[in-house]
């Protein structure tokens, strides 16, 4: 029980992680980035390739942020700035860059799944269960950043004035802040912070490309559960998903996790839209 | 006197709409240049092609001797021009506070400069000192164009764009945006006002132009014998004549 | 009267004309699906019949896709589960209870639609992200779902053997029997789902499609009509599922992948998300990069991918959207003094003695309304009547709640408290659909003219909610379809006449000026026969010509009996044309009464030429002297 509780925790972790990555393209630019898990996989690939070029463990981070930014600017680049207003676009576009990454991954690491051993894993023994130290770091690192941003958010000049540009572009506009420099800062730093805990995700799940986009759909539940725009939903929203899909893993059997998750999704739909501490905010989501 | 500002046959409009054609106008520091109109004569439009929302299709904006008029809005607003939207547009969803902190997104000042625009923006505004941390969605409606105002001044901008800031208020606090709009004024701000109401305008304009349906049917100075006569004529104009052919329609239908 | 009928029947012979054509077409497709349908027998090799019927498979899966994403814009990644469900179920008839293919498609249709109901039920209450990926985690689940039941059913994940070979009334299929099979059935699907999109549900659906207010106002329901689209695209991938399960005769978990999803998005992108025989060009091309890169999945996804955001910028607009962009670039000017200048010279009509049908004009009565936005209060206790037959103005500065008042009378707003009834109906409770179809039509500031409609067809919209036809009706063409949409075209170019608009009538709406769109709107407004017309500043923007042609039209209406508001900043226009003038002032009704009377009461006047109007002394009407002098 308290193993799957760890569990649950863990892959909240990676939710939330997820979550926390699409708010901040979603609060600053106005788009939900669907390819964000790929380049947290893509983050675990070079963490895969730095391994194997016996680099230390500090310049495979460093390297693996460096990869997530200049493939999320690229992005942004290519599939994001030109984008139409309404018709929802950005669905197709970032589907698509997700798509496209998933391929090129496949392309350049192969398809099977790659092991990534930073560090040696040794169960822990905590509260009664087993857990992996891995995970500690994931937990510890979603709920991290999540707090720091929610900081960053409310407290900073560029905070303020993202959190603003969500509400209206043209005033923002009107207070003299670039928002096209703004958007293209708010993808690079997701795509930076992605390649960063993509090391530590790969650990957990290994590095395999066609794992992104489960991640990417786990994540946006987790988002929507939680509230959209809200670093607290995410964190609220990525480890309810991961305890609950635990522990209906454990209750029902193994293949309920999913089920479970999906109930809670389209439960959470039809009584509360706006997500657990959402607020009308970004309803166009 | 140089103008600060001065646009010269300005033609805008949206996308593959023109809207505004022709419009000229010179403004100096320390008056304000009315520019008046009924609903969808162009107003708006003219405004926000001088804050770069809307492309300059012909003519010109030069803004203390530079065009501007391929700069992007931002950058217009760090050189020094402020815009306050219709519609006292503001982030209601923010404090008051927060709302001027981003008006001082550009401002490069040290900390204890930032601090005397607060407290200047608060002794012009005190009735925002006594509800910094409020929702600005949940001030009163002159309040909230008193914040507007406010916000677009925090940087301390050589010239103001103010679009319809007697639209909704009551007349108690028209009054208070007139007066404040005058001490901006003999403070020496330059300031394109935008309105539909003849008497705002005259009460602190200098010059004054009517627009009608995108172009220009009047302009002259206020002060001048007859004008206030003049500006009203063009005001109603088109649509008077409109009121004459109806009824004299409508009397021979009868 | 005698032009009128002149007119009618010109209308008539337009709409008989365009017949001719349709029964062309569809002999043709017969002729076209006829002769696919033999190749085999004309020596098609078996390598090749395989990939034909793969495309064709693919031709109903993106057809779906379309439906959802081009015509309802949303967008579907759930088609592997559905043509999951059309296969399961397909197969595990064939092996257990029937071998027909017939009986097999029908069923897989069913299966599919139900898990499109499933899914769009919820997903589609916020639509955009939330219903793709609803749909998306249903492609997810299908491995756990197939776990869960038991394996004797469905295989489990080793995938479902020993489907028999594929039989019809009885009869064992040949391969070429079974070639004519799948090409027939998606011949008659393409015609199927053809006759949806180019009908009057096609244009409702382009109508959800412009934004939340329009689709309400006509009596239409978003959700309904989306949800609608969504489930009769779910139909041809089940049929395609069950189709698959007779061509391979084993189905396992592999075949419903995202993958699929991905490919079908990108046939529909290719072909144009509404188009219609492109899809089959779509499908053919996506068929061909797959078998070229079996080998390397990972290039097709790339090649797709890329696709996905090359298709989403450039595409976004449709085909008509990337023609008219290059019509921009190459004649911009052109192009726009053109539209402006003919709609100048647009001719009144100045026969005085036409009268519109009569319309059922209703008393409107607003009682004690009130309205609150969170804290602010927008209406404070607000009562008034506009009478059937007369022309009542609301007018007042901005933000004095004219436009919230127009927003509770059409449903767009509850009351905060008090009532709005129509006749003897209280209608403040109803949702806009719901008033919409008591009668209340409207138009809005900005004219809200929906992409990818003629001008024609946007003013019959007016009337879409008013008469409806069966889906069955609309897809086979029954005389009574026609007759509908006859009528409601007649009587659309009736009105454009009466408008002077009728040299506009086959021109994309969406593409007229300004002035233009305004009047189209109202003549859309117009055409559902409304009792109350609500029209919210439908003079700004129009040129001195428009405005005397608008007058002209609103006399017309109000005196066939319709109950009309105006709400309107021009005095001038309001004195003209009102029976009846309400004013505003700050969420409340300052006065009422006849215009002689109200151009005389001092406290409009002082707001009128603005708050201050006492500075200066002038008065409103000391000007009209001023100007007839001038002239």
């Amino acid at each position: 029980m308290i193993t799957s509780l760890w569990a649950g925790l863990a892959t909240g972790s990676i939710y939330t992680l997820i979550a926390i990555g699409y708010n901040i393209t979603l609060t600053t630019a106005g788009v939900l980035n669907f390819a964000y898990a790929n380049i947290v996989m893509i983050g675990a690939f070079v963490a895969v390739s730095g391994l194997a070029l016996g680099l230390p463990i500090w310049a495979i981070f460093i390297l693996a942020a460096l990869v997530g930014a200049i493939v999320a600017t690229a992005e942004e680049r290519v599939a994001v700035r030109f984008l139409p207003k309404g018709d929802h676009a950005e669905l197709i576009t970032t589907i698509g860059a997700s798509t496209v990454l998933t391929g090129a991954t496949a392309l350049i690491w192969g398809n099977t799944a790659l092991r990534v051993d930073l560090f040696p894993q040794v169960p822990l023994q905590l509260f009664g269960g087993s857990v992996q130290p891995n995970s500690i770091i994931l937990i510890i690192a979603a709920l991290v950043l999540g707090v720091g941003l929610h900081f960053f958010n409310t407290r900073t000049k560029f905070g303020l004035a993202s959190l603003a540009h969500a509400f209206d572009r043209e005033s923002t506009m009107l207070r003299g802040v670039n928002v096209r420099w703004l958007s293209i800062v708010a993808f690079a730093a997701s795509g930076a912070l992605g390649g960063l805990i993509g090391p530590l995700v790969g650990m957990t799940t290994t590095a395999t490309p066609f794992i992104a986009i489960t991640l990417a759909i786990k994540g946006f539940i987790a988002l929507y559960c939680g509230g959209v725009g809200s670093q607290a939903g995410a964190i609220i929203g990525g480890f309810g998903i991961g305890i609950i899909e635990a522990l209906a893993n454990l209750w029902l059997g193994p293949n309920y996790g999913d089920f479970a998750v999906f109930a809670v999704f389209l439960a959470i739909l039809l009584i509360r839209p706006q997500g657990i501490v959402g607020t009308r905010m970004l309803r166009s989501v | 006197m140089e103008p600060i500002l001065e646009v010269t046959n300005l033609a805008t409009g949206y996308d593959d709409l023109r809207a505004v054609w022709d419009v000229s106008f010179r403004l100096e520091a320390g008056t304000v240049f009315a520019l008046l109109g009924r609903n969808g004569a162009g107003k708006t439009t003219t405004l926000r092609a001088i804050a770069g929302l809307n492309p300059v299709q012909e003519g010109d904006v030069v803004y203390q001797g530079q065009s501007i008029k391929s700069l992007p809005p931002y950058e217009r607003i760090r050189r020094g021009i402020g815009f306050v939207q219709e519609g006292k547009r503001i982030f209601s969803e923010l404090s008051v506070e927060k709302n001027l902190r981003l008006g001082l997104f550009t401002f490069k000042g040290s900390r204890a400069e930032a601090k005397e625009r607060y407290d200047w923006a608060y002794e012009t505004f005190p009735a925002l000192a006594e509800r910094k941390t409020r929702m600005a969605g949940l001030l009163s409606g002159g309040q909230q164009q008193m914040l507007a105002i406010a916000q677009a001044l925090m940087p301390n901008p050589r010239v103001l764009l103010v679009d319809e800031p007697s639209a909704g208020l009551a007349p108690a606090i028209v009054e208070d945006v007139v007066e404040i709009l005058r001490k901006l004024r003999d403070s020496g701000l330059g300031i394109v006002l935008v309105e539909q109401s003849v008497d705002f305008a005259l009460a602190i304009a200098a010059n004054v132009a009517v627009l009608d349906i995108g172009r220009v049917t009047y302009s002259g100075v206020t002060d001048a014998p007859g004008a206030s006569d003049a500006i009203r004529t063009a005001y109603m104009g088109n649509l008077l004549e409109v009121a004459e052919a109806e009824s004299q329609g409508a009397a021979a239908a009868k | 009267m005698s032009t009128v009928k002149v007119e009618t029947r010109r209308g008539g012979s337009t709409v008989a004309a365009r017949r001719i054509p349709r029964f062309v077409t569809a002999l043709l497709w017969v002729v076209v699906i006829a002769v696919i349908a033999i190749t085999p027998l004309l020596g098609l090799d078996d390598q090749t019949q395989r990939q034909v019927i793969l495309t064709a498979i693919m031709v109903l899966l993106v057809s779906g896709v379309n439906l959802t994403f081009g015509w309802a814009g949303e967008l579907n990644m759930g088609i592997p589960a559905m043509y999951a469900a059309g296969a399961y179920v397909g197969g595990y008839l064939y092996i257990h209870v029937l071998n027909d293919v017939v009986v097999g498609v029908i069923a897989g249709g069913l299966a599919a639609l139900l898990i499109g109901i499933i899914t769009g039920v919820p997903g589609l209450r916020l639509g955009g992200w939330v219903l793709a990926i609803v749909s998306f985690f249903v492609v997810i689940l299908i491995p756990s779902i197939l776990q869960v039941i038991p394996a004797n059913v469905v295989g489990g994940s080793v995938g479902l053997i020993g489907i028999p070979a594929p039989m019809l009334f009885g009869q064992p299929l040949t391969s070429q029997g079974f070639f004519a099979f799948v090409i027939v059935v998606t011949g008659i699907w393409f015609a199927v789902y053809r006759n949806i999109v180019k009908s009057r549900v096609g244009d409702s659906l382009l109508i959800v499609q412009e934004g939340r207010v329009l689709a309400p106002s006509l009596g239409l329901s978003r959700y309904r009509l989306k949800l609608m689209a969504y489930a009769v695209g779910a139909i041809p991938a089940g049929m395609a599922g069950a189709l698959y399960a007779s061509l391979d005769r084993f189905i396992g978990p592999e075949s419903f992948t995202l993958q699929l999803a991905i490919n079908v998005l990108a046939a529909s992108i290719i072909a144009g998300r509404r188009s219609i025989y492109p899809i089959i060009v779509g499908a053919a091309f996506v068929q061909f990069i797959n078998v070229r890169s079996s080998d390397f999945a990972q290039y097709g996804l790339v090649v797709f991918g890329a696709l996905l955001i090359v298709g989403g910028i450039a595409f976004a607009g449709g085909i008509a959207g990337l023609g008219r962009r290059l019509l921009k670039l190459v004649a911009p000017k052109r192009f726009r003094r053109g539209a402006a200048s003919t709609a100048t010279q647009s001719t009144a009509r100045t026969d005085s003695d036409y009268a519109f049908p009569a319309l059922p004009g209703k008393l409107l009565s607003v009682v004690d309304v009130r309205k609150t936005f969170g804290g602010a209060v927008a209406l404070d206790g607000v009562s008034f009547e506009a009478k059937p037959g007369q022309i009542t103005a609301l007018i007042g500065p901005n933000g004095s709640g004219k436009t919230t008042m127009l927003n509770i009378i059409n449903g767009f707003y509850p009351v905060t408290s008090g009532t709005v009834s129509l006749g003897e109906r209280t209608i403040s409770s109803m949702p806009s659909t719901k008033v919409a179809r008591q009668g209340v039509a409207r138009t809005f500031q900005t004219p809200v003219v929906p992409n990818g409609l003629k001008a024609i067809e946007v003013v019959a919209s007016g009337h879409l909610a008013s008469k409806s036809v069966p889906l069955i009706a609309t897809i086979l063409r029954l005389p009574f379809y026609g007759r509908v949409r006859r009528s409601e075209l007649e009587e659309a170019h009736e009105i454009l006449v009466q408008l002077g608009l009728d040299q506009f009538e086959q021109q994309p709406g969406d593409s007229l000026s300004l002035g233009t769109r305004r009047m189209i709107e109202l003549a859309r407004s117009l055409a559902s026969k409304p009792s109350v017309v609500l029209l919210d500043e439908v003079a700004s923007g129009l040129d001195t010509h428009e405005v005397i042609e608008l007058a002209r039209v609103l006399r017309l209406v109000s005196r066939a009996g319709a109950t009309v508001v105006l709400v309107e900043h021009n005095f001038a226009l309001v004195r003209s044309l009102a029976d009846m003038v309400v004013v505003l002032a700050d969420g409340a009704v300052l006065t009422s009464g006849p215009p002689a009377e109200i151009e005389k009461h001092p406290e409009v006047l002082r707001r009128f030429l603005g708050e201050m109007a006492g500075l200066s002394g002038t008065s409103i009407v000391a000007t009209p002297s001023t100007t007839a002098k001038g002239k």
